[in-house]
């Protein structure tokens, strides 16, 4: 009995040492991570230098405040819109990572650059390109040659080929002293970031935008560990323990995991709130999208014949994507080729008693007074109105 | 609550009759699997019941619940009275105490700290699930649209590109995003809608959730014929289950990448378990997973051409090297001679590689997409680098050799690279492999420490369990 209680205890105490070594190698592998992207000073005051949106102009292009947001409506004839935040002069050796925040979806083929001045190179304007997937566009400019000195005149430039518009909720340059550091390393692993818990997560790219992503730091303990054990080992000319390395390995993973977790069940409580309890109609329009659901709903309720193909012809693929996944199980046709690459129906393509949905699109009109689809070469095809909102929205009949 | 009762039915249904095909299998040998029946059962069950639904279409008489619950009661039974004379070896849990009883406290607590960890999520995915409509881009522009239409005219209609819809008029076609996709999901969400009070947007995607439940059953399963111990078991099966990854394909519910990664683990591991044992119903269980992972997507004719080294390296060591390596000469033939294009299974093979490493790393081995698989696979294979080649790995090694190309080719050498820049393919191409890469790894690892050669055989092994 007193065999198996020292067993015990010792298996114990091995656990319990494989756990401290695993918690010093973490912290290790933190401080190293916080002196990677650190400057010298160990506390920042101010931690962060922040600039809400409501506080931005548009110095190219039109725009306006929405409550605490600068919403650009449109960039400049030469697609070109630049937002300006009113910040003090700051000391750009100790301010090196700044975020823009986002809070409208970023349209495709949208760039984002970032433009500032110095005091000590007066008339000079420098630049930046942000880094933006689909959230906060943002850059770390420690290693920028030219953000150094007395930093002012900080500016969102946009440059887009289409019509686009953007709102930006706010400006921040933060503090690279150690402190601020640690606290942006460990606060964005906990924090939920842009999706502020309503979007669906589909894979962990947004942590491209952290300032050191919690798995290199976990993996860099583990990888710690395993080192001092060997080295160890080696010193005792032993062999290192499997078991010991695998525990280390497990606790990473268990790190990870609880983390993860939080992150999951933030997500369930979030899609549980946006969609439970309510009917699908209810759903669709408490989805991101639910102004789209609601154009295929006038399509879907409209007084016209059932069955009926139905033709969705508008020129962005997305659009008529997703319309047509809520007019099904009607026979839709929508091509979801590129825009550039789908079909334009021809009118002999056309049958009688299909129903076409002429959402912004330009490659056929319905003219109204004449009752005919018409297209760019003068071919028509008549058809009969069934809804009307405007030269943008139609919904006709083949006859 | 009547779709309550219908979703358990829907999924239950083709799992125990799939349970007891798997029974089935092994009428003839003395002792036959518990758990790992369990695992397959789900699909195997729900490969039956496209079978169904398939065949019903074809012969023209449309779907209905009894017809379809009908059929799989019937396969049921069938497999039932075929595996009666089999000695049941279903799971006890008195089994699993004196198992666990024998083990160490602290591996113990593994157990149940591992256990409960899988329990908490699936509970938090099956929340998630049945709140949520149809939120992955792929699955309401991909897949449920075939089942939503096939649901609602209670029979398989042709899906065709959008030219030959305009073409041909015919206002029996219809058209979507990928309309060459295989029929096997779209088949499961309408089975599952049909033993519903209507279309459910949520309830449909009930397989999800138990697939992955499937999955985790037969990884445990397969972990402890290979000889893991009942907690280490445990905490792989874990491992596997906490991919967040693998989780996020479950709560976006309604693409078909987490079939297809439960298809292909569970034929690999089906096959690697065969390639030590010889049991026959082993491999009659590969195969049926294997085709029934042909099924699942186009690709998985590619994951399912990768067991063919391992088959063959199986039965003839040297045979299998040199399989492998005139696979590799020919590629490397194409890349030095071959045309600059061309089509291949859908994907287009360019000669040029387009370089996707940083990419491929970052979510990999930076970002927390798979948690810490991507060091410990390198970590357990550079430790164990010299029994890779062992005969008893060897057919498992030889596999994923031809995996690890596939991806290679699949990222480097083909049009879908551009899905991997763009993040859109990156990680979801890798589900697939997931699930037998753990396998073999947690195999490799398990195997390394200090286990004889002479690989027992399942009936052994759970002797040696009971």
């Amino acid at each position: 009995m007193k065999l198996d209680a020292a067993h015990t205890n010792e298996q114990r105490d091995q656990w319990g040492r494989i756990a401290a070594l695993f918690v010093a190698a973490f912290a290790v592998s933190l401080a190293l991570a916080v002196a990677l992207h650190a400057g010298p000073r160990l506390r920042g005051a101010p931690a962060s230098i922040d600039v809400p949106g409501s506080a931005m102009r548009a110095v190219k292009g039109r725009g306006h405040v929405d409550k605490s947001a600068f919403v650009l409506d449109a960039p400049d004839t030469d697609g070109m819109g630049v937002i300006s935040a009113a910040t003090p002069t700051f000391d750009g050796d100790e301010y090196t990572r700044v975020a823009w925040r986002i809070e409208s979806l970023l349209p495709a083929g949208v760039e984002l650059d970032m433009i500032w001045r110095k005091r000590e190179r007066p008339g000079r304007t420098f630049t930046a390109p942000l880094t933006a997937s689909d959230g906060d566009a943002i850059a770390d400019l420690g290693g920028h040659a030219d953000w150094s000195g007395s930093i002012h005149g900080v500016a969102l430039v946009l440059r887009s080929q289409t019509p686009t518009s953007i709102a930006i909720g706010g400006f921040a340059a933060r503090s690279n002293a150690w402190g601020a550091t640690l606290a942006d390393i460990v606060g964005q692993w906990f924090s939920p970031g842009r999706y502020r818990g309503r979007a669906a997560i589909s894979q962990m790219s947004h942590e491209s935008e952290h300032v050191a992503p919690m798995l290199t730091v976990v993996a860099g303990g583990v990888g710690l560990g395993v080192a001092f054990l060997m080295l160890r080992a080696r010193r005792r000319k032993e062999t290192v323990a499997p078991w010991a390395v695998a525990a280390l390995f497990l606790a990473g993973w268990l790190v990870l995991d609880l983390r993860w977790q939080m992150i999951l069940w933030r997500q369930h409580a979030a899609a549980v709130a946006q969609f439970a309890g309510k009917s699908p109609d209810e759903q669709y329009l408490a989805d991101a999208d639910g102004k789209v659901f609601e154009i295929a709903r006038k399509v879907r309720d409209a007084p016209r014949a059932r069955p009926a193909r139905i033709l969705l012809l508008t020129p962005s693929t997305g659009l008529r994507t997703r319309i047509a996944w809520f007019l099904y199980p009607e026979n839709v046709y929508y091509d979801s080729r590129m825009d550039s690459r789908a079909t334009v129906p021809a009118p002999e393509q056309l049958r009688t008693g299909d129903q076409v949905l002429l959402l912004l699109y330009g490659h056929i009109t319905w003219d109204r007074e004449r009752g005919v689809l018409a297209w760019p070469d003068g071919r028509t095809r008549a058809a009969r109105e069934i809804l009307y909102d405007g030269p943008e929205f139609s919904l006709v009949e083949i006859t | 609550m009547t779709d309550a009762i219908g979703i358990a039915a829907s999924v239950l249904l083709p799992w125990v009759a799939g349970t007891l095909v798997v029974r089935a299998l092994w009428r003839g040998a003395p002792g036959g699997p518990g758990l790992l029946a369990i695992g397959y059962g789900y699909l195997v069950g729900t490969f039956a019941v496209t079978l169904v639904m398939r065949a019903l279409s074809y012969a023209g008489i449309p779907w209905s619940l009894p017809m379809l619950a009908g059929s799989l009661v019937v396969l049921g039974a069938v497999a039932w009275w075929l595996a009666r004379h089999a000695r049941a070896a279903w799971p006890r849990a008195t089994t699993l105490r004196d198992t666990l009883a024998a083990e160490a406290p602290a591996m113990r607590w593994l157990f149940a700290i591992a256990l409960a960890l899988i329990v908490v999520r699936l509970a938090g995915l099956g929340v998630e699930i049945a709140a949520s409509p149809l939120r992955a881009y792929d699955a309401w522009a991909h897949w449920a649209t075939k089942a939503r239409v096939w649901f609602d005219q209670g029979r398989i209609m042709a899906f065709v590109p959008p030219d030959v819809w305009l073409a041909r008029g015919d206002p029996a076609l219809y058209t979507d995003t990928n309309p060459g996709h295989p029929g096997t999901i779209p088949l499961l969400q309408a089975w599952t809608a049909t033993f519903l009070t209507g279309w459910n947007e949520s309830l449909i995607n009930a397989p999800w959730l138990a697939i992955a439940a499937a999955l985790g059953v037969a990884f445990y399963a397969q972990l402890r014929h290979a000889g893991a111990s009942a907690p280490m078991a445990m905490v792989g099966t874990w491992l596997l289950m906490s991919l967040p990854i693998l989780d996020i394909h479950v709560r976006l519910a309604g693409a078909a990448d987490i079939f297809m990664g439960a298809a292909y683990g569970m034929a690999a591991m089906a096959t690697w378990r065969w390639s030590q044992t010889r049991e026959a119903p082993m491999a009659w269980l590969a195969l049926i997973a294997a085709v029934a992972g042909l099924q699942v997507k186009v690709e998985g004719m590619l994951w399912m051409a990768t067991l063919v080294p391992g088959v063959v390296t199986a039965l003839h060591r040297r045979a299998g090297v040199a399989l492998a390596g005139a696979a590799a000469l020919a590629f490397l033939a194409y890349l030095a001679f071959g045309p600059e294009r061309t089509m291949v299974l859908g994907y287009m093979l360019l000669t040029r590689p387009i370089n996707v490493l940083d990419t491929v790393l970052e979510h990999v081995l930076a970002f927390d997409n798979w948690h810490l698989m991507g060091y410990g696979v390198i970590g357990v294979l550079a430790w164990r680098r010299r029994f890779l080649f062992e005969p008893r790995i060897a057919p498992m090694t030889m596999t994923m050799l031809a995996a690890a190309g596939l991806v290679v080719v699949v990222y480097f050498f083909t049009a879908a690279a551009i899905g991997v820049a763009n993040e859109t393919l990156v990680n979801r191409f890798l589900l697939h492999l997931a699930p037998p890469l753990a396998f073999y790894t947690l195999f490799v690892y398990f195997e390394g420490r200090g286990r004889s050669g002479d690989q027992p055989s399942l009936q052994a092994t759970k002797a040696a369990d009971a």
